[in-house]
């Protein structure tokens, strides 16, 4: 093959490559190449390499594979490990059971290992030509499997490594020193020993290594259990989690970190989650009482690592908060503040949010519990719509609450999250139309930037329909604002006297405020009703066609009284030695109704009840919630007297003016019957609202189903009421009594009609 | 780091280098040598070969010709380095 020209024919190539093959070598020689080979082979695992080379070694065994010896040399080879092991390795490991036994292991393994390393190096050639293509183990595996046979599967030598192995762990688990580094080894050479996969590992080690802990952890965890502290529980097991991580990671091998930590999350975690989560006294109903942040993190992080853990931590979480809940902010509790029923629920609910982030890791299945149960509660009472309205009224009025701007808008914020899972946001919209009614024409809204802010709340969340007629109000406010200085400047250029009275119209669109259609009467005196129709007459000049009524229960007067009597308090630490001041002058702040009572008081000194109805014409009703805080509240403060001098008014009664009237502020502000205010609305008009939003509904629901049944034709009712249910959902949930009738009556108007064939099915009828 | 002697030629060589293209290198200088240990006597390979072997060892090509690709096939083949005896069968194949 010493043709160094270029090849012309195939023919010439193959010639060449016989030539190669065919310089044979005849069995004497292989016998003398094999015996060498033997003899270096003896001497390795001898430990005595140093006369051998490794090129003239891995030339023979080179040379044998080529003249197809492997065969020979392969088995050849195995007997001598399988010798070597049998006779030297295995007696040796057996004498010295008594003494570091697995130290020794360790160390004849790792030597026998480096032989084997070499004699695989010499026999590179037969692993890749003959082992590989036979699908028979290369060297290497031959030397582990061998070492595995002769060695480590003797009885005794197993039972030894096995004993030993678990027990330097359960030593390290009672944290006594122990050689760490053994164990690892140990491991490590399971693990070669495994070859590609963790059989042996497994056997000799990690089976027995996992049982024995889900015995121990049994055993722990009902040594915990009995102290019935669910706190300390956690910890512990959380202590016996990180334990067993490092462990795993610092002697055994990495693949039993995992499993270990899943025995302990099944026997510790698992078995007993239920007992934990709800263990009294200690429970996670007990650390949500008592804020116990650290403690329900901790169970949160433990209890979300196994299966269903989050969910019985969220189930008995649900529980708690529903009877929370209840209690904070139910229908029963009636005799409490709205408002402090509002903020309870807030406060609460802050508690949650706080839990939510510092414990619980803001999980998405915790809020939606929290969300979930909160909703619940909050729709359960039928006064929510209201509360919640008067709660944002409560923050928006004008009074001595005195918060920056900054807390009301965080108060709007929170009001906003119980708006956005309130059901009967249309309920809400009526009532807070009512309140903020009252705050713009009683002029007590904290300020407009701030009603506004909440209305862009409101409109963001439910779209500009729900705020038109709101936003409404604002426009006759400042519409009014601007005809009141028109008609200033007005009657300054014509002749017209107002009798030194101040006029202050706001021009309301009706339909857009909470007006009664029908206005309480009142014959007001003279002179606010003459100024009214000078404003009246300027109004409808302007605008030709509109129609002024007006609103009698809605208005409020300043009004100066003088008061002639003296004051005879001779305790009143404040009043002069001397004597008292004769006239004393106050501005009261009255309503309309009132204002028609006290003037009457100027032509008379006396009035029967019935000549005040008589003279008045204010209705019944409002007479006596508009004379009640007149002659009834602190005895000095009154500012008619009634004889007899009782609460109950019966027609004869007779009022006469409270000379003695005194108050230390100058500007006295009638407190109006409480009800009107914020303490509730009355039950009367908590009811009249309801009803009135009956009737709104039930138009809508109409509406709603006309328009379903327009674009379907044809649908089932269960169909119907899903789709109504998806459309109504921005303001309330239909109840499917109501839908019921809204069907019967829509098919009575024979918009819609129930099928011949399928009683339970409509179509539209055009 | 170490210096490969054939027929009376001296190659300079890091270990590191050879060990990665040939697992007869590597045999050759870890488990089978001292760490201290410079000067490796190869036999049977020519000064050719070794050149050859050695560039293929640093610049991952080597350059076979019809000339050479016979010998270099079978150095190859003997040391181990399965590159060279690819690129040399892939020629002969093209030949053929």
């Amino acid at each position: 093959f010493a043709n160094k020209g270029a090849f012309n024919s195939p023919q010439q190539i193959i010639l060449l490559r016989f030539q190669v093959w065919q310089m044979d070598i005849d069995d004497e020689s292989v016998d003398r190449l094999w015996i060498i080979l033997k003899a270096a082979i003896q001497q390795i695992l001898r430990k005595d390499t140093g006369g051998l080379c490794f090129s003239e070694l891995y030339n023979i065994a080179y040379m044998l594979t080529q003249q197809r010896r492997a065969m020979k040399m392969y088995a050849g080879l195995k007997e001598i490990i399988t010798q070597h092991l049998s006779s030297n390795v295995k007696p040796e490991m057996v004498d010295s059971q008594k003494n570091n036994f697995l130290g020794i292991l360790y160390k004849t393994w790792s030597d026998y290992l480096v032989e084997i390393t070499m004699i695989e190096d010499i026999f590179i050639r037969m692993d890749q030509i003959y082992a590989k293509n036979h699908g028979m183990d290369s060297v290497f595996a031959i030397g582990v499997t061998l070492f595995k046979e002769q060695v480590l599967s003797h009885s005794s030598i197993k039972k030894q490594l096995q004993q030993l192995l678990l027990g330097m762990i359960d030593q390290d688990r009672k944290g006594e020193l122990v050689d760490r580094e053994n164990i690892r080894n140990i491991c490590k050479m399971l693990m070669i020993l495994s070859l590609d996969g963790r059989s042996l590992y497994e056997e000799y080690f990690e089976e027995p290594f996992l049982s024995r802990s889900i015995k121990l952890f049994q055993s722990e965890s009902r040594k915990l259990l009995a102290e019935k502290s669910a706190d300390k529980y956690l910890k512990e097991v959380e202590d016996r989690i990180e334990e067993e991580e490092e462990r795993a990671l610092s002697c055994l091998d990495i693949s039993t970190g995992e499993r270990i930590i899943q025995v302990v999350e099944q026997e510790m975690i698992v078995k007993h989650m239920r007992t934990i989560v709800e263990m009294e006294i200690s429970g996670l109903v007990h650390m949500l009482e008592h804020t116990k942040t650290q403690d329900l993190a901790r169970m949160y992080r433990l209890l979300g690592r196994v299966p269903g853990g989050l969910k019985l931590m969220c189930d008995c979480m649900s529980s708690y908060l529903r009877q929370r809940g209840q209690l904070l902010f139910s229908q029963e509790k009636a005799g409490l503040n709205p408002v402090d029923q509002i903020q309870n629920l807030l406060d609460f609910k802050a508690q949650c949010d706080h839990f939510l982030s510092e414990s619980f890791n803001n999980n998405k299945l915790c809020n939606q519990t929290i969300i979930g149960e909160f909703e619940h509660i909050f729709n359960l009472n039928t006064h929510s719509p209201e509360y919640l309205s008067l709660f944002i009224h409560d923050k928006l009025t004008k009074g001595t609450k005195c918060l920056t701007e900054q807390e009301v808008e965080s108060y709007l914020d929170k009001a906003l999250m119980l708006f956005k899972i309130l059901q009967e946001k249309d309920m809400f919209e009526k009532y807070y139309k009512q309140h903020l009614s009252y705050r713009l024409l009683s002029n007590m809204s904290v300020s407009e930037h701030t009603e506004k802010s909440m209305i862009l709340r409101l409109k963001r969340e439910c779209g500009f329909q729900f705020t038109a007629k709101l936003e409404g109000m604002f426009k006759d406010m400042s519409i009014s604002t601007t005809t009141m200085e028109e008609f200033l400047s007005h009657i300054q250029t014509v002749p017209i006297s107002l009798s030194g009275l101040n006029l202050t119209v706001k021009v309301l669109t009706s339909g857009v405020w909470p007006t009664q259609p029908q206005a309480p009467k009142c014959s007001i005196p003279s002179i606010p009703s003459t100024a009214f129709e000078v404003f009246r007459s300027f109004y409808l000049a302007k605008h030709n066609g509109r129609q002024l009524m007006l609103q009698y229960h809605m208005g409020w007067a300043d009004v100066n009284a003088t008061f002639y009597g003296s004051l005879q308090k001779v305790n009143d630490p404040e009043s002069n030695a001397g004597g008292a001041q004769v006239t004393r002058k106050h501005i009261l702040q009255v309503s309309t109704f009132q204002m028609t009572i006290l003037m009457l008081f100027n032509n008379r000194e006396t009035f029967t009840f019935k000549e005040i109805q008589q003279e008045t014409d204010i209705p019944d009703n409002d007479l006596l919630r508009a004379l009640l805080p007149l002659y009834w509240g602190k005895p000095s403060q009154r500012v008619l007297v009634k004889e007899p001098d009782c609460k109950q008014i019966k027609k004869e009664d007779i009022f006469t003016v409270n000379d003695e009237f005194s108050s230390k502020k100058y500007k006295v502000k009638m407190k109006l019957v409480p009800g009107k205010k914020e303490a509730a609305v009355p039950q009367k008009e908590g009811e009249k609202t309801r009803y009135r939003v009956d009737q709104e509904r039930k138009l809508q629901i109409e509406a709603a189903i006309v328009r379903i049944m327009k674009s379907k034709n044809r649908l089932h009712h269960r169909a119907l009421v899903t789709e109504l249910t998806q459309q109504l959902q921005g303001s309330f949930q239909p109840s499917s009594a109501v839908v019921k009738t809204c069907i019967e009556t829509l098919i009575e108007k024979e918009f819609i009609a129930r099928t011949p064939e399928d009683e339970r099915a409509y179509v539209y009828i055009a | 780091d170490a210096v490969i002697k054939v027929d009376h030629a001296e190659f300079p060589v890091h270990k590191i280098i050879l060990s990665k293209c040939s697992r007869y290198f590597q045999a050759l200088f870890t488990n089978w040598s001292a760490p201290d240990k410079k000067v490796y006597e190869i036999p049977n390979l020519s000064a050719d070969m070794t050149r050859l072997i050695i560039a293929y060892a640093y610049t991952n090509t080597v350059s076979v010709t019809p000339s050479n690709a016979m010998e270099l096939l079978l150095a190859a083949d003997q040391f181990n380095i399965m590159g060279i005896v690819e690129a040399c069968c892939d020629l002969l194949m093209e030949a053929l």
